[in-house]
């Protein structure tokens, strides 16, 4: 188990050191000079431009830019934000608290739904409720997450002024106000995200459910429910696991537009604003930094699996 | 003499019974016909001209002059979410088809030939698939600009790395199917290989992937159009439409619901028609 971590640790570096090539070569290869594209809005003095692709260091051989970058990120400093003038790492860290609370609201929504809703369908394929529960799922994977938060507000906040529409509170701090300005984040993207999840909740069960060991629960006389939620859920796990873990990855970096929606200030709002301002510096750190928390995703789905399931052991 | 028919004609045939048979696809294609018609047709259905602001007219709520009510310049919703449906089918086509020319070669090479290529192929994917597309379109975006074809090429590079996996991992199973091998001995050129024998079997995975690919596509030109990121004004488009809207939301709620439900029907067409072409073929490839 140790070194199935230590191995995945490890590839996780190499991984890294390819992306951080991989994500130089996209702002470094495609066309239009950074210089310019950075800071054309306010500097026009050619003169002034050319110091700042010296200061920046534009001025080197690709190979040397990318060098320098990289001793760079191996002290730990993944680049400086020009516009806030501030280390990249220090803005992201600010930031991450909002995003993860933010995962792990829309993730107890998500589940809570998507698992009911996906053993009740497999439990029986082809019936109403079958068709209900899928009709369910479709409507999350097709529904623009962004669209669904807006009408949501307007219900919520703007007629029925029950919950908050905007900003977000720590609620380590004020448990209630933190968690009522949650609220609508989390539905709006446990809605969507549970779309895929029940898909995937119902094809695992019906796996799952055409076992012998099903069978024979069955025959014993096992109320059904024992039968559905105890003993089949747990081995169709796996594959709900593997796509929430999916899931979160993602959400980290890429709730950007519900972030923004609802004010949010994660870290999916920071790399809007980079892109708006076209700060590329923190584009290019943000980005190394979700490829590393996606890495550590995949280990703790990694971990978890085998919690769920004993059998699975990484040795070899 | 009688010749044989086609036997990739009797699978197509086959398949799109299949598909025929399969409610839910067929539901799409309709949904999916009507969009198209309505894209090309679009001068001609819509009662109103959609960029052209009529001040007096602003901020109606829907009646049968204006079926969906009009925005705050008194431009009329309904002529803007028909023609939103060029915006939203070409980004999605483009994005997709892109995507495809670029990822899908390059699996195929790696799955078939293995070694080297394949490990440097199956690298660039992983590291794609560890930065979350969102993400890598906001990067492209970031240095292109904004605009409709840098959205859709962006949007593209975020999509490659699926079309590579799925033809690689299609790729390397088909190496080793006893036809391909007979084809090998007897000393039948790669490429040919590769075109005759490969790439048929990643056809169906294919279309099935692509389908859904279109139904996120449609939501994401939506959601950077909505970021101000896409189409620029005043191109009618559903995202910009529903920002636009946030602003005048409560006054008029319906400026911000049509254009979200026209996302969602597009989105859905699609995702339709990829559950029941996948379904589809499952059937065929079983039997």
């Amino acid at each position: 188990m140790l070194k199935h971590i230590i191995k995945t640790i490890l590839t996780g570096f190499l991984n890294l050191f390819l992306i951080s090539i991989l994500v130089f070569s996209i702002i470094h290869l495609l066309p239009g000079d950074p210089i310019t594209i950075m800071f054309g809005m306010w500097e026009q003095n050619p003169e002034q431009i050319e110091f700042l692709r010296h200061k920046y260091g534009f001025d080197l051989p690709i190979h040397i830019q990318y060098f320098r970058w990289l001793m760079n990120l191996l002290q730990g400093n993944i680049g400086e934000s020009i516009r806030y003038h501030e280390p990249a790492f220090k803005l992201i860290l600010e930031r991450m608290p909002a995003t993860l609370w933010l995962v792990f609201g829309s993730m107890i929504i998500s589940l809570s739904l998507s698992i009911p809703i996906g053993v009740i369908t497999a439990s029986k394929p082809h019936s109403k409720r079958d068709h209900l529960g899928m009709i369910f799922a479709l409507i999350g994977i097709s529904t623009p997450g962004f669209w669904l938060g807006l009408m949501l507000i307007l219900v919520f906040s703007l007629y029925l002024k029950l919950l908050p529409s905007y900003g977000f509170v720590d609620p380590l701090q004020n448990p209630i106000e933190g968690i009522r300005r949650l609220l609508l984040p989390s539905l709006t993207l446990g809605v969507i995200l549970a779309g895929t999840v029940t898909r995937t909740a119902r094809s695992s069960m019906l796996e799952v459910l055409r076992l012998d060991y099903i069978k024979f629960a069955r025959l014993k006389g096992m109320p059904e429910r024992v039968v559905l939620f105890k003993h089949a859920l747990r081995n169709a796990l796996i594959p709900i696991i593997t796509i929430a873990g999916i899931q979160t990855g993602y959400l980290l970096g890429g709730s950007v537009i519900i972030e923004q929606i609802f004010g949010w200030p994660g870290m999916g709002r920071l790399i809007l604003q980079a892109t708006y301002t076209r700060d590329y510096f923190l584009l290019q750190g943000s980005i190394l930094v979700y490829a590393a928390l996606f890495f550590v995703v995949n280990l703790i789905v990694d971990l978890i699996y085998v919690l769920v399931d004993p059998r699975i052991r990484y040795e070899r | 003499m009688k010749t044989l028919p086609s036997p990739r004609l009797r699978v197509i045939k086959e398949t799109a019974h299949e598909v025929f048979r399969n409610t839910n696809a067929v539901i799409g294609l309709i949904i999916l016909g009507l969009i198209i018609v309505t894209a090309i047709f679009a001068d001609q259905i819509a009662p109103y001209d959609p960029i052209v602001s009529y001040p007096e007219e602003a901020l109606q709520p829907p009646s049968f002059s204006h079926l969906m009510g009009t925005d705050d310049l008194g431009r009329d919703i309904f002529s803007r979410v028909i023609h939103g449906t060029r915006v939203s089918l070409y980004v999605a086509f483009t994005s997709t088809v892109l995507a495809i020319c670029i990822g899908a070669p390059l699996g195929m090479l790696g799955g078939y030939f293995g070694g080297v290529i394949d490990i440097i192929i199956s690298r660039i994917t992983d590291m794609l698939f560890a930065i979350p597309d969102v993400l890598l379109a906001l990067t492209v975006i970031a240095i292109l600009g904004a605009g409709i074809n840098q959205l859709a090429f962006a949007l593209a590079v975020a999509y490659t790395p699926i079309f590579m996996r799925l033809t690689r991992g299609v790729a390397l199973k088909s190496r080793e199917l006893p036809y391909v091998e007979a084809a090998r001995a007897i000393g039948e050129r790669e490429h040919d290989i590769i075109l005759n024998y490969i790439l048929p079997n990643c056809i169906p995975p294919l279309i099935v992937q692509a389908t859904l690919t279109f139904a996120y596509a449609v939501l994401a030109e939506a959601a950077f159009s909505f970021l101000a990121l896409g189409v620029k004004p005043p191109t009618p488009s559903w995202g910009r439409m529903l920002s636009d809207a946030r602003v005048f939301m409560v006054t008029a709620p319906w400026s911000a619901f049509f254009p979200g439900i026209a996302i969602f029907i597009t989105s859905m067409a699609f995702n339709l028609i990829g559950d029941g072409l996948r379904d589809a073929f499952d059937v065929r490839l079983r039997t």
